[in-house]
């Protein structure tokens, strides 16, 4: 195959370092953690209060964790109705809105769960 | 200055009822043991009360941290508009010469 004439420098597009700066958008670094403590701040209210009704219900075992899975799908919904479904314009992937904080609310879930059901079918 | 704001109160007023519903089922169990029956499912006033303050209280978790902020740096609200008076300390000679400028731009 006989080589093909070779463009002049001017319309050859060659990589330039500074073509990958297109792919990692510059986020505003104070409203990411902004954005994220009010998620947190969230999500641990509606643990605690979700534990609270975990116990009042009288759950046990497994429904009691269903319960808390339900409160977060249910958090998670309310956080993207609050964004008015523009996910990225204040977060930088799905993960901060669907998973984080879930582990961290467990904790306080199981507490006031415990905390509750004793106050009110044990004592 | 409204720092204890409707939303708060309305989170305050969640947590109450709930805490209601707790005490109404305390006295529904007590009323159980008195007939010996078995506990099943609180009765359908305490579902109702519990039902309505989580839904307070997700109202008020979701009010009262704040609204979010754009992360975006060429959105509205993260416009530079103003500079300080004192410019010796702000560098524009930095690597933002190398982001492909904005074709619309505002001004």
């Amino acid at each position: 195959m006989a080589p093909s004439a070779r463009p002049s420098k001017a319309f050859v597009k060659e990589e330039k370092k500074s073509d990958d700066i297109m792919e990692t958008p510059a986020y505003s670094a104070e409203n990411v953690q902004h954005n994220m403590r009010i998620i947190y701040y969230s999500r641990t209210f509606l643990s605690i209060v979700g534990g609270v009704v975990a116990g009042v219900l009288g759950l046990s075992a497994i429904s009691g964790f269903l319960c808390y899975f339900i409160i977060m799908l249910l958090v998670s919904g309310g956080i993207a109705a609050k964004t008015k479904f523009d996910i990225f314009s204040y977060f930088d992937s799905w993960q901060r809105i669907t998973v984080d904080g879930i582990t961290a609310g467990f904790m306080s879930f199981v507490l006031f769960w415990t905390f509750a059901y004793d106050i009110v079918h044990i004592f | 200055m409204g720092k204890i704001g409707a939303d708060f109160l309305i989170g305050v007023v969640g947590a109450i009822v709930l805490a209601h519903a707790a005490y109404a089922t305390i006295i529904y169990r007590s009323e159980l043991k008195i007939k010996e029956e078995e506990f099943v499912r609180p009765p359908l006033q305490v579902l109702v009360e519990v039902a309505v303050s989580l839904g307070l209280c997700f109202w008020a978790a979701l009010r009262v941290p704040g609204t979010f902020l754009p992360i975006l740096p060429d959105s509205k609200e993260n416009r530079v508009v103003m500079l300080h008076s004192n410019l010796d300390f702000m560098v524009f000679n930095h690597r933002g010469k190398l982001f492909p400028p904005a074709l619309e731009v505002k001004f």
